[in-house]
């Protein structure tokens, strides 16, 4: 048996494993959101708390409006939140954009922070810190400052908070607003149904696991501030904050039912640099929370640890064999030996990965047609292949980071100005 | 001596240094090609600048005559020029360009045979070089040309069957007059020979020797042209050989061939792919029962040569793993008598030097394509006195064989249907040309360590004599393939495919039901919900 041989073997097993706990996922995923889409998401409580909705804003000025005006609009008592922008050392002129709205919604409690480079800019978990020292609420609501939040959404979120203490927070479901800008976008439109939100269910289905995703959240005030805030070092703020929920004995639940409407990469280069930002963040989180994988105390937050080992180590390393086995062989240079390997197994995994996310393009409105399953099938050998890049990227910059003590910096995406005409959330 | 004059003289003496110059190399270039040419019994004479078809053509008769233990020489027209006298036997193969003074030449020749009484030995294949020739000569009224392009074969290889086919040739030449003719060729509604002699020239019109009709009637009429004797040439037997046989496949199948073949004593032979490895394995221990079996019932063992897939042969590393392969199959009481080898290994010097180490070599259909193309002038092979068994030329579906002019192989299939083996076997038993064992010839291999002789019913391996009667195995039921923990997942690989592919489908499935599910609760909660609204 070869080198070659081996790696081809260590590839199998992986892609087939990690394929195997997908495939589990969404047929958990898949049994949630049906039994899910039997209700309408809401659940009735006597009293709704005081809600603070923040929104972290860094020149921001070409989509705040739209954002702002879908926060106004929430079905949700005007006088039980408040929303907070945090106008993060803008250089635009979203200072002026937010205060028109603030002048046109007297009866709105809107609360604009303006910073400047002392005080701000120096990340998301800064500026929602800045916000938390001001903020009345009892529940803290987060979203981005690209997103258009559906009227329900905070209800909904609140609602399932308060009806279980033992909820740490709760996390709607983000959806791709600009998915016909490119061919990018639509890319990242199934990327994000199949993987982050019928994950999330399954995960949440099974093991009561959820990671929080960055918006369309809400949270305990009191758990934040027992955390002492946000982790200022941490990029993905979103999924260092979970695992700390979860060491504090709650858990995170998933409602597809709260839907908020958010802009996406329409350029390459734009993608390439926030999930770069993405796999730095989440690197970060592994080093700080791998001790707890073997760690009996930190009960189910071991299963999320493993499960970003698995993504981050062992997916990683087998896409990178497996795909120079594949150039190599072509190119003549090395060959496989091993009994049993044949090209079947990797037409079984491609059909399979099409059903997976088939499965979660069915459950949605709009989304199951012809094209989108011909996209499936080319993004495997496309736009997923780009996600070993962007993962050795990030493996790259953060061991620079660490050999030559770079200060951590929140490495906005660029917004754009959205057209109109056919919209992604078909409205 | 002006300036003028000294320029001239300097010119002058530069052209007669460049012309001697020029001659001198010449001639040396001619010498040198003329050495060249090796010696030899039959002298091949083909085209200045021939074309691919030529050369294979060649090759092919090359290979044949090989077979037939002659030593041939061959090449271009030019070259063969001067080296004509130094052989006993010309072939002029279907030659269109040639230098002037060939024909002269080859009239030198033709008379001297004249001369000295001899039979037959100038043979021209084709038809545009005899009409030339015999022009040249002053012998116009010798021939008849027939202007069409097409004809129909006839030829009896057994003296009972006619086998018939069709025939292209730019146009037709044939003698009118001849002493020998054999087969028939039907041009333009006239019927003349396939193969005619006129003194000391035969001729034969056709030249493409990739159809099989054609070249197994050339082949026949080649070893009947060259017998010096009155009467027709020896008579070869043919060999029935269960052709690359691997240790893994269905050793119950190769053991009903193998009763097939011993239930009427019929001669055969078994060509075994070599291994290397695990020679303790049960499956190789089964197989190797089935050959041992097969060795005491009429069945002959020869081994295949090892798969060369070396871009830079090395002769060496090929002879060690034979070496290591026969041992394994020693060990197992498995005896093989002969190298098989790809017809190509015949005409490259260090595949050669691997055949001189046995003394029988079967030749199959296959190339190696590794090897590059030869630039040989004679067959060189030859010199090793092999015993030859060359592949049967194919007439009919059972691809039995239909030639005595040298020892033919059948090959049989291990993945042809049982049927079809039985009914391939009655057609070699039915066949005209007699089935011979390689038990009644003599076999012998030598290398560095090991060395084996077969003669007067004797198996000497390293000098000691070994004992062919059939001993069944003994298995071990718990065998330890003492596998590491990744040989184990790659088996388990193999043996878990089959799960795999159900699994996947049942998965695939309950998708599908999925996705249904949750396309019909889609309409059900999304279109009808709208209808309703509507009303």
């Amino acid at each position: 048996m070869s080198f070659v041989d081996v790696l081809a073997l260590y590839s199998i097993f992986a892609i087939w494993g990690l394929l195997f706990i997908n495939i589990v996922l969404s047929i958990g995923g898949f049994i949630y959101v049906m039994r899910m889409n039997r209700t309408d998401g809401h659940i009735a409580i006597s009293e709704y708390p005081m809600v603070t909705v923040m929104v972290p804003a860094h020149n921001e000025s070409i989509v705040i409006k739209k954002t702002m005006n879908a926060l106004l609009k929430l079905d949700y008592p005007k006088d039980k939140y408040e929303i907070i922008v945090i106008n993060d050392n803008s250089t635009d002129d979203s200072a002026n954009v937010l205060k028109d709205i603030q002048y046109h919604n007297p009866d709105a409690k809107i609360i604009v922070i303006n910073t400047d480079q002392v005080v701000g800019g120096k990340g998301k978990s800064n500026a929602l810190n800045i916000a938390l020292s001001v903020a009345s609420g009892t529940v803290i609501a987060v979203y981005d400052a690209d997103n258009t939040p559906e009227q329900q959404a905070l209800k909904i979120l609140v609602e399932n908070l308060m009806s279980d203490d033992k909820l740490g927070a709760v996390i709607g479901k983000f959806r791709t607003r600009n998915k016909y800008a490119s061919l990018l976008t639509r890319f990242v439109n199934i990327e994000t149904l199949a993987y982050q939100c019928m994950s999330q269910a399954g995960r949440f289905f099974f093991f009561k696991l959820c990671t929080i995703p960055g918006t369309n959240y809400v949270i305990r005030r009191e758990l934040i501030d027992r955390m002492g805030g946000w982790d200022v070092n941490a990029l993905a703020e979103d999924t260092e904050i979970s695992f700390r929920l979860y060491r504090m004995g709650y858990y995170i639940k998933f409602i597809p039912h709260a839907v908020t409407w958010e802009q996406e990469p329409q350029m390459l280069k734009q993608w390439f640099k926030q999930r770069t930002r993405w796999v730095k963040g989440n690197l970060y989180v592994l080093k700080s929370n791998f001790k707890y994988a073997f760690d009996p105390v930190a009960g189910r937050m071991r299963l999320d640890v493993i499960y970003y080992v698995l993504v981050y180590l062992l997916m990683f390393s087998s896409l990178v064999f497996s795909d120079l086995i594949f150039i190599l062989g072509v190119l003549g240079f090395c060959y496989v030996t091993l009994g049993g390997f044949s090209s079947l197994l990797w037409e079984m995994a491609i059909l399979l990965f099409v059903l997976n996310v088939t499965i979660t393009l069915s459950v949605e409105k709009n989304e199951f047609n012809l094209s989108n399953v011909v996209l499936t099938f080319f993004m495997l050998f496309t736009y997923s292949k780009l996600w070993v890049l962007v993962v050795l990227n990030g493996i790259v910059q953060g061991i620079q980071d660490f050999v030559y003590h770079k200060e951590v910096i929140w490495d906005k995406t660029e917004r754009f100005e959205e057209v109109s005409g056919k919209r992604g959330d078909g409205r | 001596m002006n300036f003028n004059m000294m320029y001239k003289r300097i010119l002058i003496g530069s052209a007669v240094v460049i012309l001697l110059s020029g001659i001198w190399l010449g001639r040396a270039a001619w010498a040198s090609e003329q050495e060249q040419m090796p010696e030899g019994d039959i002298l091949i004479i083909y085209n200045d600048g021939a074309e691919k078809n030529t050369l294979e053509a060649v090759n092919d008769m090359v290979e044949l005559l090989t077979y037939q233990g002659v030593k041939v020489t061959y090449g271009p027209v030019s070259r063969c020029l001067a080296s004509m006298d130094r052989f006993s036997y010309v072939i002029c193969y279907d030659l269109t360009k040639y230098p002037g003074g060939f024909s002269k030449k080859l009239k030198q020749y033709e008379d001297s045979i004249w001369r000295n009484k001899e039979r037959s030995h100038i043979l021209f294949v084709g038809n545009e070089y005899l009409k030339a020739y015999l022009e040249d000569t002053g012998r116009s009224d010798d021939y008849e040309v027939v202007a069409s392009s097409t004809g129909v074969i006839r030829y009896t290889f057994d003296g009972l069957n006619e086998r018939t086919g069709m025939v292209k040739e730019e146009c037709f030449v044939f003698l009118k007059s001849f002493g020998y003719q054999n087969g028939s060729l039907t041009v333009n509604g006239k019927t003349r020979y396939f193969c005619a002699t006129n003194g000391v020239i035969t001729h034969i019109p056709v030249t493409n020797l990739s159809d099989n009709l054609i070249r197994a009637a050339f082949i026949k009429e080649l070893a009947q042209w060259k017998w010096p004797f009155h009467g027709s040439p020896n008579e070869f037997a043919q060999y029935i050989v269960i052709n690359k046989v691997y240790p893994y496949e269905d050793p119950g199948k190769l053991l009903e061939v193998v009763k097939l073949l011993a239930h009427k004593k019929t001669p055969f032979v078994i060509s075994v792919m070599p291994l290397y490895v695990h020679g303790d394995y049960p499956a190789m221990v089964h197989f190797c029962e089935v050959l041992r079996y097969a060795q005491a019932n009429g069945g002959a063992v020869i081994i295949n040569a090892p798969i060369n897939q070396m871009i830079s042969f090395d002769k060496d590393i090929v002879l060690e793993y034979l070496q290591q392969s026969l041992e394994l199959y020693n060990k197992n009481g498995v005896y093989p008598l002969a190298l098989q080898v790809p017809r190509n290994w015949m005409v490259q010097e260090d595949t050669i030097e691997i055949m001189s180490h046995f003394k029988t070599i079967f030749t199959s259909e296959e190339e190696d394509s590794y090897m590059k193309p030869s630039n040989m002038r004679t067959n060189l092979v030859y010199e090793d006195g092999h015993q030859w068994v060359g592949t049967a030329i194919a007439l009919d579906d059972f691809k039995t064989s239909y030639l005595s002019t040298y020892s033919t192989a059948v090959m049989i299939s291990m993945e042809d249907h049982i049927k079809a083996i039985r009914e391939k076997v009655e057609a070699c038993r039915r066949s005209s040309v007699s089935l011979k064992s390689l038990w009644d010839m003599e076999h012998s291999y030598w290398f560095e360590k090991s060395s084996m002789t077969y003669k007067n019913n004797d198996l000497l391996l390293n000098g000691k004599k070994m004992d062919l009667t059939f001993v069944p195995s003994t298995y071990n039921e718990k065998y330890d393939y003492h596998r590491n923990m990744l040989q184990r997942f790659s088996k388990d690989l193999t043996s878990q495919n089959r799960k795999l592919v159900i699994l996947v489908g049942i998965t695939s499935v309950l998708f599908l039901i999925f996705i249904f599910l949750a396309r019909y609760n889609n309409r059900r909660n999304y279109f009808f919900q709208d209808e309703e609204n509507e009303q």
